[in-house]
């Protein structure tokens, strides 16, 4: 299946000397657009458009220009009611094998086919032919077929779709059956030229073969360096054929990765060449699905895949980057101002980043505007997020940059994949990412800020940029963003218990953070009203014990990021003390532990966090007067690669003392260590399960 | 590109008037750049356009795209001094402060909406809000929506202006609108679409002043105009009208509706001008923000709230509707055919197992359509669509079979009560078919519902039988608490070391089976995957040994799935004589009862039985020192019985847990939390076993 455009937006070029005159379209508030014409003038008022009546500004939304003899509208291309295509056909005896070999399987893909093909001019197309036979009814989503495609740049055209009944009865998608729309997008994005073609193929019923095949047509890239086909060989069904070409003019260098293909399988395509073209060809088949597991990498971090590139390096990708964010790095006026008044009572360089990365962060609401290839890589100008007092994580990496320059710091922005989006290409020259975040240098340290988020403390930032590459396209290196250690990722909870005779027990809470926890809960509780924190607070308790009543709760420096914030709970749990005949027991408030990523006997993907963890966790349980201890749990210490672990209880003159330290070491674990993981995890939470048992002197 | 190409012409004077990018075009060229400034002039060949950098010459060639600024009402406003509505400037003389609101994150200081229903066939809807932003949360107020069917209604945004704190005021940017379809991905459903857009300097202390406006063209018969308004919301609502004007003589039908506590909080006003009547609904005193509870009942059931309509009676509703269908086309002959072959072999059951599992269900509510339906030979052959088409067929195929029924619409509880006095096709939001003989509702949705399981929202229900002459409205059947049950059994062995051997039979039958149906789409992979997740929750060292499930997409048979797991170390061994462990699959949480006290009422989405059993068998040499204290609750809405006995070296547990009501009032809540309090605690609690020395 196709690889997801790994870009903020789609790209590509025109070679303006193949086209003939510019066409212009020009789109009222109401009525219809004129379409098709040469020569429009505007005088400043009024829009002369040959032919027709003069149009008011006021009455125009948008005027739009190319240099094609003929726009092509997206659509469908009528296509006749025959059965399978051969190569469809051909694949179903492999599929039966598959079914059985996966049973219970929702449905075989036949063919998961991707052609790209680059033409001399810059432009690029890519077509995809796909088959599949519906085994239950989760997969009549199948007929449901959607092509996005960018409007003015590319369009789509559905060469035909159809099912074939198990009965035989052939069903068509028609072009009428298919329309273009603005898809709907989250209220933070606001992407106006993205479109789609849809349409939903008839007929589809458990025992149908749907096969479709459509081509996307980037008539008119906007730089036709950026040509980045990818493929992703495999799925959550299986598939008989995946299968993908890239073909290029002969005299174009073609850079190629591939990944994850299993061992045996040879990585270099099969390279066909004809008169001016040499068309790489990558293929599998027999492909097992993807059986999805408890916190398991991202798809295309285990699949097999390829992507490929023409930059001819990284200077000339990095290039062509830099330039757009360099032109929005401007130091303006305004923004210096803005930077020193922030800035105007910070005292140490630290103290004055800190103040920016707070400002951008709270004062600058994530809308995302893309309209075109700039701002889709590097936003927009620092003055205009500045202006709006929004933007997007391009948008306010900018501004920040802009504003530590004004004071005298040396920042970049910095294109990165987020952790959970798959582990970026930065074996061959290509430009892609799902995010931006910032570098800055000071002497002898550089180091990375987010100031997308709005709730990290100077200097952490987002876990889903740890351990990732960061590419820095003015600089024009790619260098590793360091996990940071688990003490940047802390948890410290101090609790006083003091139990009476008859189990109730009295706890205060002290909680305090750092890093992304500190982060993560300072922004649940900001999101709370604040009416509702101590109402919030009280379900807690009432789930580590029922009948709980919450005495106190105070959140300090909630609101004021430079301040780490902690948290006090003061609670009485009547009867957490159960009794039993002359014992009472008890578990330990907050201990319980669940680890569902090891919930799994065996794997066949590593486990996947974001980040590392500390959990500190210090009891201090009172015991009632003549109570001891009959039996505590037995000390648990652990260490290995990726988890250091321990739990210890002690009894002294009165007092029941839990130490307990959990540290997560690593981000990931693979699967040849999944066992000694597992079993660490496992043990981790049974001893967090665990009573300990009091008895009554005397 | 060469930018040498281009004509530079630099005007420090521009530069400066562009300091502000209040009401910017944008310019975005074929390499992927875009500024933002002013289109000056175009000549046939040449674009010339004013940026910040000055003023610049481009060749057509070179130019993507201009998007213009579009021209709004107070575009000449620029700051807070020359604002002259009297709504706005009342607002910001009196706006409240942060310490005035301290759990809110914004505060609606005006808000009217109006319908404007002078001209025939047409609803102009106007939507004016004044917000002031409070905290970092309230930010979303600065992104909104107007709701439109893109076939029949024109949106407008009027002014989207920003106030900021130190008085500046800005516009909206055209960058930031959108105009997007909410179903574009299925084009036979798409219609609901929204204007989007997202106001400047959404900040705390801004305030907000947004109005659009949408045309809509609403001709009646199937798409009759019909509003319900809420007077209280997430945020403070300082002020509110909702405002009316119609033809004197021609006014609608409208119901006002104030729950306990509320009475007296919207007053009206009627004005009679020029042969039109102003109705006006005021709000008569702030409301505040609604505090979010776990199990709370939808707002419509304790705010007040406005229904709206073009006058009408439910009879004649009903009977315009079904003159509607029946207008339809007609069930073609191989649906006929297919209907009586379906209903011979297994009757109307066989013919809903047709539907619900040859035809996949598209997620487009009735509302966010229309009331009429597509053909039945285009729903058959799609094969794909959504509930309301699907129960006109339904209904169709039951009726060729011979079955008496009629469609019917429904008024899911989560909608609130329905207004009575309002009669509208819009007042529901679900669709059924009634059997006549059976009186029963049945809906043709889901794949994982048996045929008469009715979803949870959908019963006990305001429903509207569609051509059933002389009949007002009707109310969904509310099932037995058995036909709504899951449960758990299971057989345990524990060894001396600890060990347990468990075998665990999950069932379900109505709602409470279609966690276990949906899992029918794994693959057996996935599927053992899931249960090996599912066991790790009964303890962290849990083995699945095997399993076995009955057909689950099969709805004639009853859902269950069997675990059979070994859980080395169960128990814990406390010293040498001690062992104890929990009552296996007994695992129940206090935390939604944690609030001392509500504000509102509770609502559960549905009824049900909830039942475990199960044997253990105990260690030789061991007996129960300490076993789980059971006992018995019950209250209006929720029972609770267990019994826990030892006997011959084995434990025995039952318990049935029964939610009984949809809804109650705030005033039953401490005893609904000590029941389930009671019931939390009981899984607590360990069974000790004791050595029994020799």
């Amino acid at each position: 299946m196709r690889k997801t455009l790994r870009i903020l937006v789609i790209p590509f070029i025109l070679t303006i000397s193949a086209w003939g005159d510019v066409l212009e379209r020009i789109t009222p508030y109401r009525g219809d657009a004129v379409d098709g014409i040469t020569g429009t003038t505007f005088d400043g008022e009024r829009f002369s458009i040959p032919g027709h009546d003069a149009v008011p500004r006021t009455d125009v939304q948008q005027i739009e220009f190319r240099q094609e003899e003929k726009r092509e509208q997206a659509g469908a291309t009528p296509a006749g009611s025959e059965g399978l295509t051969p190569l469809a056909q051909a694949q179903l005896d492999k599929a039966q094998q598959l079914a059985k070999a996966s049973p219970g399987i929702s449905g075989v893909i036949l063919l998961d086919v991707g052609e790209f093909v680059y033409r001399e001019d810059g432009t690029d197309s890519y077509r995809y032919h796909f088959a599949g036979v519906v085994l239950k009814e989760e997969m009549k989503s199948w007929a449901q077929v959607t092509c996005g495609f960018t409007e003015g740049r590319s369009r789509v055209r559905l060469l035909f779709g159809r099912s074939v009944a198990p009965d035989g009865t052939v069903r068509t998608l028609t072009p009428e059956m298919l329309k273009v729309g603005s898809p709907s997008e989250e209220m933070v994005f606001f992407s106006p030229t993205r479109k789609i073609l849809s349409g939903v193929i008839p007929g589809v019923e458990v025992g149908s073969i749907v096969e479709y095949c459509y081509e996307y047509d980037n008539y008119n890239p906007e730089d036709k360096r950026l040509f980045s086909p990818g493929f992703f060989f495999q799925g959550t069904e299986p598939i008989v054929l995946s299968q993908v070409k890239v073909q290029l003019p002969k005299e174009i260098e073609f850079k190629y990765v591939t990944r994850h293909f299993p061992a045996g399988v040879p990585t270099d395509p099969k390279i066909e060449e004809s008169s001016g073209t040499k068309t790489y060809v990558w293929q599998f088949e027999m492909m097992p699905p993807v059986t999805p597991e408890p916190m398991m990498p991202p798809e295309q971090d285990v699949v097999p895949m390829m992507e490929g590139c023409i930059f001819k390096s990284f200077e000339e990708a990095f290039g062509l980057l830099a330039e757009l964010q360099k032109a929005r790095l401007r130091r303006t006026p305004e923004i210096d101002a803005k930077a020193q008044e922030i800035t105007k009572d910070a005292q140490t360089i630290d103290d004055k980043i800190a103040q920016i990365y707070y400002w951008v962060q709270e004062n600058t609401r994530y809308i995302s505007i893309k309209g075109s290839l700039g701002a889709g890589f590097s936003g927009h100008t620092a003055q205009e997020t500045f202006d709006n007092r929004y933007g997007d994580c391009t948008d306010k990496a900018i501004l920040f940059c802009t504003m530590l320059e004004s004071i005298g710091v040396e920042s970049y922005p910095i294109i990165v994949y987020t952790n959970d989006a798959g582990t970026a290409v930065t074996e061959i020259p290509t430009l892609s990412g799902n995010h931006c975040i910032t570098e800055v240098c000071l002497p002898g340290r550089n180091f990375y800020l987010d100031s997308t988020a709005q709730n990290y403390r100077y200097p952490y930032f987002r876990m889903d940029d740890h351990g990732i590459p960061a590419f820095n396209a003015i600089r024009g290196d790619i260098r590793p963003i360091p996990v940071p250690p688990p003490s940047d990722n802390r948890r410290l909870s101090r609790l006083d218990v003091m139990l009476e005779a008859n189990g109730d027990a009295l706890v205060k809470t002290v909680n305090e953070y750092n890093g992304n926890v500190e982060a993560g809960v300072r922004g649940f509780w900001k999101r709370a009203r604040e009416d509702s924190r101590k109402l919030m607070m009280s379900e807690y308790v009432n789930s580590i014990s029922p009948g709980a009543q919450l005495q106190d709760f105070t959140l300090n420096n909630l609101e004021d990021l430079a301040k780490p914030l902690s948290m006090t709970i003061d609670y009485a749990l009547p009867g957490h003390g159960i009794r039993a005949k002359d014992l009472m027991y008890l578990r330990m408030p907050t201990l319980e532990r669940e680890y569902p990523e090891v919930s799994l006997e065996t794997r066949q993907y590593p486990v996947q966090y974001m980040t590392t963890e500390e959990r500190i966790l210090e009891i201090n349980l009172t015991l009632p007067k003549g109570f001891r201890s009959k039996w505590l749990p037995p000390p648990l210490e652990i260490k290995n690669a990726y988890v250091e672990y321990k739990g210890q209880y002690e009894e002294e003159a009165g007092h029941v003392r839990l130490h307990e330290e959990f540290r997560r070491l690593q981000r990931i674990v693979p699967v040849a260590d999944y066992g000694i993981y597992r079993d660490a995890l496992r043990s981790i939470a049974t001893f967090s399960k665990q009573e300990i048992f009091l008895t009554q002197e005397g | 590109m060469t930018r040498s190409q281009h004509t530079f012409t630099l005007f420090s004077l521009a530069m400066m008037a562009l300091a502000s990018v209040a009401h910017s075009d944008t310019l975005y060229l074929q390499d992927g750049e875009q500024h933002l400034g002013r289109l000056k002039s175009m000549t046939a060949d040449s674009v010339v356009f004013e940026g910040r950098d000055g003023v610049k010459t481009w060749p057509k060639s070179e130019v993507s795209r201009i998007q213009l600024q579009r021209t709004r009402k107070y575009d000449d406003v620029e700051t807070v001094d020359q604002i002259t509505d009297p709504d706005l400037k009342a607002c910001l003389e009196k706006q409240p402060t942060e310490q005035e609101y301290p759990a809110d994150g914004s505060v609606t200081l005006f808000a009217r909406h109006t319908f404007d229903l002078t001209t025939p066939g047409v609803v102009k809807d106007t939507v004016r809000t004044i917000t002031k932003i409070l905290r970092q949360r309230g930010e979303d107020a600065g992104s909104n929506n107007a709701w439109y069917f893109e076939d029949t209604d024109l949106p407008e945004i009027d002014f989207a202006l920003t106030i900021t704190p130190d008085g500046r005021v800005l516009h909206l940017s055209d960058d930031a609108v959108k105009s997007e379809s909410i179903y574009a991905q299925l084009p036979m459903y798409r219609r609901l679409s929204r204007l989007r857009f997202a106001c400047k300097e959404p900040r705390p202390g801004s305030v907000l002043d947004v109005q659009y406006t949408v045309i809509r063209k609403r001709p009646g018969g199937l798409e009759p105009f019909y509003s319900e308004e809420f007077f209280r919301d997430e945020a403070p609502i300082l002020r509110k009208e909702v405002v009316v004007v119609a033809p004197a003589g021609q006014e609608p039908s409208w119901q006002l509706r104030e729950p306990d506590g509320t009475e007296g909080a919207v007053s009206l006003a009627r004005k009679e001008e020029n042969g039109v009547t102003r109705l006006t609904w005021t709000l008569t005193q702030p409301q505040k923000g609604i505090i979010e509870e776990p199990q709370m009942p939808p707002r419509a059931y304790f705010v007040p709230s406005l229904s709206i309509a073009v006058s009408a009676s439910w009879e004649k509703t009903s009977e315009d509707y079904a003159a509607a269908l029946s207008k339809m086309p007609a069930l073609p002959d191989t649906l006929k055919q297919k209907a009586l072959e379906l209903a011979q072999k297994g009757g109307a059951a066989a013919v809903y197992e047709f539907m619900v599992r040859g035809i996949r269900t598209a997620p487009v509510p009735q509302g966010h359509f229309r009331l009429a339906p597509h053909a039945p030979e285009e729903i058959a052959q799609r094969a794909f669509a959504n509930e309301l088409d699907k129960n006109f067929l339904f209904a169709r195929m039951l009726e060729a079979a011979g079955v008496d029924c009629s469609l019917a619409l429904v008024r899911s509880r989560s909608r609130g009560p329905i207004a009575q006095e309002v009669p509208s096709l819009r007042a529901f939001d679900r669709s059924a078919v009634y059997l006549t003989r059976e009186k029963r509702f049945v809906t043709a949705l889901s794949d994982v519902l048996s045929f008469g399981d009715l979803p949870g929202e959908m019963q006990v229900s305001p429903a509207l039988i569609i051509g059933h002459r002389g009949k007002g409205l009707a109310v969904t059947q509310q099932p037995r608490l058995e036909e709504e049950l899951s449960s758990t059994d299971f057989d345990a062995t524990l060894d001396k070391d600890g060990n347990l051997e468990i075998r665990l039979i999950y069932a379900g039958v109505g709602n409470n089976g279609s966690w276990l149906r949906s899992m029918k789409d794994l693959a057996d992979q996935e599927f053992r995957t899931q249960l090996e997740q599912v066991a790790s929750y009964l303890h962290p060292a849990a083995v699945l040994k095997s399993y076995e499930k009955t057909d689950l997409a099969d709805l004639s048979v009853p859902a269950s799935l069997t675990l059979c797991c070994a859980i080395p170390g169960y128990a814990v061994r406390a010293g040498d004589d001690l062992m104890l462990f929990n009552i296996p699959a007994m695992a129940y949480d206090a935390g939604d009862v944690g609030r001392p006290e509500r504000e509102h009422g509770l609502f559960w989405s549905g009824i049900g039985r909830e039942l475990i059993s199960g044997s253990l068998r105990l260690p030789e040499g061991y007996a129960v020192y300490s076993a789980p204290k059971a006992f018995r609750f019950k209250s209006h809405e929720i029972s609770y019985k267990t019994r826990i006995a030892e006997k011959r070296g084995s434990m025995s547990v039952r318990g049935a847990f029964d939610q009984k009501a949809y809804e109650a009032p705030a005033a039953a809540y401490p005893r609904y939390k000590q029941g389930k309090e009671l019931r939390a605690d009981l899984a607590r609690q360990r069974v000790i076993l004791k050595r029994i020395s020799h």
